[in-house]
């Protein structure tokens, strides 16, 4: 079936960090009949799962390409959606930022990027971005998860970062609508941290974020 | 007291337990008690014993690594597992920050330093080839002291604090030496380092006193080299960045932590010149000053930098880096210098890096493919066998892999004999690059690419502008141009262009010394410099995913 080989075809040129070749087989594709919606769906989210299982087993992948990863699959997204017949259902939205007193937003990018395919809305709140303002705009939004990324172990551990948004989220009774993600160098070298700064999980690299993301919002509307 | 000894022997967790500290040779060196809950890393520490700690104690480095030869340990941790081989926890080695003994345990340490001493002597480098003294003109030389004669210049650098010792009468350099800075035993990155200082005025004590007792120790070394006493030396000016001053002067550091103070002057006056006087062993009421920071984390070792290449002197578009841990960049566009400070890890000292080293005896510092492709030459410092990699041998060897097309853009290796690493020769087995080697080196340099692109845009100049490049810090006089603007290093501009300059940020710290106004010099260049936080950038990210790749320097 011709859908398949272009999954093939695609997930290879995701594995070779090929973007222009990614382009091209997406591009072919399309001109060879084939639905944009099964481009986005059973294509380029498919080929996000395996790259998750792929991290996951010890692929060795740098950051260039966990970056080109996410890359590929936002830009092949953003090429596909105005061609949707009907305009998608929304997968669900989150909040993402940096946490307070933390500046990196590459690996926000690189999550945020990794969204788009699965139809998750993305609120980017940008860095240093404080608890209550998490989760003021988490509220604001709808949001089902708030993403806290973290690069440094002081704002990882801080009152005013993961632990203050789970003290105010349990103040406010919020706990079972809205579920919090964290991710960064911290959580990767101590696999149990992010319990104890009060998350309720974790992700070792931004690409697999999307997807345990993905299966948080639909705990949430569960 | 026989009655003691039989309810000892009898119930022997009642007593704390102790810790028996042995050499290789296993005679008994000191025994420590270890209160209960302290781990045997902090025993150690009070007992003033400091082990490396490059991690803060977390549990994420594996440099504290101890061996336990004898008496009960609790099971191993999670992160010991995952940090110590089963071969190595089979033999006994244990992370000390992690073990908490249950019982008596005789341990042997692999890499601590003696708080009150320095003992051991950390390893001390002289600067061979050193460049001449970049003096102030002669009307505005400080006037001798009659009565101290010599004076000392300090780069407090986060891994290396280089020592220079002048002659003020005669207007010589003495000696210039070099020492890995000790508070690398609290932490490889400042942050980590802030964070200990700030526990307790205890901690902001000790680790202030453990970088100024090593540059004491120099200038005693020094000073006895050359018969002459500490006590001559009569005035001490410090650079470095505003972590490692605040560090220092035992005073605001917090505000580094605190993204709103960002852009202002920090305080870096130590709290306690008498105290720092006594651990530097020099005579109370020496003169000490401590260059003024630019602002944030821009200290005075890129002012220092900026001074000694004269970098405002060379023309518009003229463009500073020095290279380190935290590399510090100033662009002069004619007008304003503006700066930026990147933290991109310690990738271009050797750090992180599987068989990375700082450049020493033994150093792999640069390499050329053979001409049939089939493998790499490399040279080493004092042509002995290899032991490591320092940055400038990390730079020929991505470049010389690169274009073979051993290494792809991306920083993978091709498929097949290379997959897992390069193989380099050398003893223990021979030296291997591994893909995560050249991705710390990838992240390390799109720092670099990062912040220039981002000065470049807040000057508004385009890249044809740009003149002139000073290079200084961590790769030395062995950095390869040519090589560095294949991979993206330094833009790309005629190499006639490029200088380099070593230890500039030393060569402004002498220059300082011998200045009469030397805190107005300072804030003149201040006065003339804009600073730029690039975390709040919007830019930067995109600029550094821009130059994450092995590929010439793009915008």
């Amino acid at each position: 079936m011709m859908l398949e080989k272009v999954k093939k075809d695609y997930l290879e040129a995701v594995f070779d960090t090929d973007g222009e070749k990614a382009m091209r087989v997406i591009r072919d594709a399309v001109a060879g009949g084939v639905q944009p919606e099964d481009i986005v769906f059973n294509v380029v989210v498919p080929t996000l799962d395996l790259m998750v299982k792929a991290f996951a087993e010890n692929m060795d992948a740098n950051l260039a390409q966990h970056y080109m990863t996410a890359q590929i699959a936002s830009d092949v997204t953003e090429e596909m959606i105005p061609k949707f017949k009907k305009i998608p259902a929304s997968g669900g939205t989150i909040v993402i930022g940096t946490a307070y007193g933390d500046f990196h937003s590459l690996g926000k990018m690189i999550v945020s990027g990794c969204l788009k395919a699965r139809m998750i809305k993305i609120v980017d709140l940008g860095v240093n971005v404080a608890a209550e303002r998490f989760v003021s705009e988490a509220i604001a939004a709808g949001a089902h998860v708030i993403a806290i990324s973290a690069m440094m172990v002081h704002t990882a551990h801080g009152e005013k970062g993961c632990q203050g948004v789970r003290k105010l989220l349990k103040e406010k009774n919020l706990e079972n609508k809205i579920k919090i993600i964290v991710g960064g160098a911290p959580f990767r070298f101590d696999s149990e941290l992010y319990k104890t700064v009060g998350a309720d999980a974790y992700a070792d690299d931004g690409v697999t974020a999307g997807k345990i993301i993905e299966n948080l919002i639909r705990e949430v509307l569960d | 007291m026989d009655k003691d000894r039989a309810k000892d022997s009898e119930n022997p967790n009642h007593a704390n337990p102790v810790l028996t500290l042995v050499n290789s040779s296993n005679d008994i060196i000191r025994e420590i008690p270890c209160a209960t809950e302290l781990t045997v890393c902090e025993a150690l520490r009070s007992a003033g014993v400091k082990l490396r700690t490059s991690c803060g104690g977390q549990g994420n480095c594996g440099h504290c690594r101890i061996l336990v030869l004898d008496g009960c340990a609790c099971a191993p941790s999670q992160a010991e597992m995952s940090l110590l081989g089963s071969g190595e926890l089979e033999r006994g080695f244990r992370l000390a920050c992690r073990l908490k003994p249950a019982g008596n345990l005789k341990i042997q340490l692999t890499d601590s330093i003696n708080l009150s001493s320095g003992e051991p002597y950390l390893p001390e480098s002289t600067d061979d080839d050193a460049q001449p003294l970049f003096m102030p003109a002669p009307e505005y030389i400080r006037p001798p002291d009659p009565t101290k004669r010599y004076g000392a210049a300090v780069d407090l650098g986060t891994t290396h604090i280089r020592v220079s010792v002048c002659d003020m009468n005669s207007r010589f350099r003495v000696a210039s030496r070099t020492i890995v800075n000790p508070q690398t035993y609290y932490g490889t990155d400042i942050l980590t380092r802030i964070e200990f200082a700030l526990l307790n005025s205890e901690n902001a004590r000790e680790i202030s006193s453990v970088a100024a007792k090593a540059a004491g120790a120099v200038l005693e070394r020094i000073a006895r080299d050359f018969q002459f006493r500490p006590a001559d030396i009569g005035r001490v000016l410090f650079v470095g960045n505003t972590a490692m001053l605040t560090i220092l002067a035992e005073k605001n550091c917090d505000l580094l932590l605190d993204s709103g103070r960002g852009k202002c002057e920090i305080d870096c006056r130590p709290s306690n010149v008498d105290e720092l006087c006594g651990n530097l062993g020099l005579e109370t009421g020496t003169e000490i000053e401590l260059a003024k920071p630019l602002a944030g984390f821009i200290g005075s070792d890129l002012l220092a930098g900026v001074i000694a290449s004269d970098l405002t002197g060379a023309g518009a578009g003229s463009l500073y880096i020095d290279f380190g841990t935290n590399s510090e960049i100033a662009l002069w566009d004619g007008k304003k210098i503006m700066s930026a400070s990147a933290a991109g890890g310690p990738a271009f000292e050797g750090g992180g890096i599987g068989c990375g080293m700082l450049p020493g005896p033994g150093a792999v510092y640069a390499a050329r493919m053979t001409d049939d492709g089939t493998g790499l030459i490399c040279d080493t410092i004092g042509g002995l066998e290899a032991r490591g990699l320092c940055g400038s041998a990390m730079v020929d060897i991505i470049a010389e892999l690169a274009g073979a097309g051993i290494l792809d853009d991306r920083g993978r290796f091709a498929p097949g004999a290379h997959k897992n690493g390069y193989h380099l020769g050398g003893k223990n087995g021979g030296l291997i690059l591994k893909k995560r080697d050249v991705d710390s080196f990838q992240r390390a340099k799109a720092a670099i690419g990062g912040a220039v692109v981002c000065l470049m845009d807040a000057a508004g100049m385009r890249t044809e502008e740009l003149k002139n490049i000073y290079i200084s810090g961590a790769f030395g006089k062995y950095l390869d141009i040519e090589n560095a603007m294949r991979i993206g290093l330094l833009p790309a501009i005629s190499p006639r262009y490029i200088h380099k300059r070593r230890n500039a940020a030393l060569a402004g710290a002498e220059y300082l010394l011998f200045h009469r106004n030397s805190i107005e010099v300072i804030e003149s260049l201040k006065n003339r410099s804009d600073f730029t936080d690039l975390s709040f950038s919007d830019s930067f990210d995109k600029n550094f995913v821009k130059n994450l790749f092995i590929k010439p320097f793009s915008r």
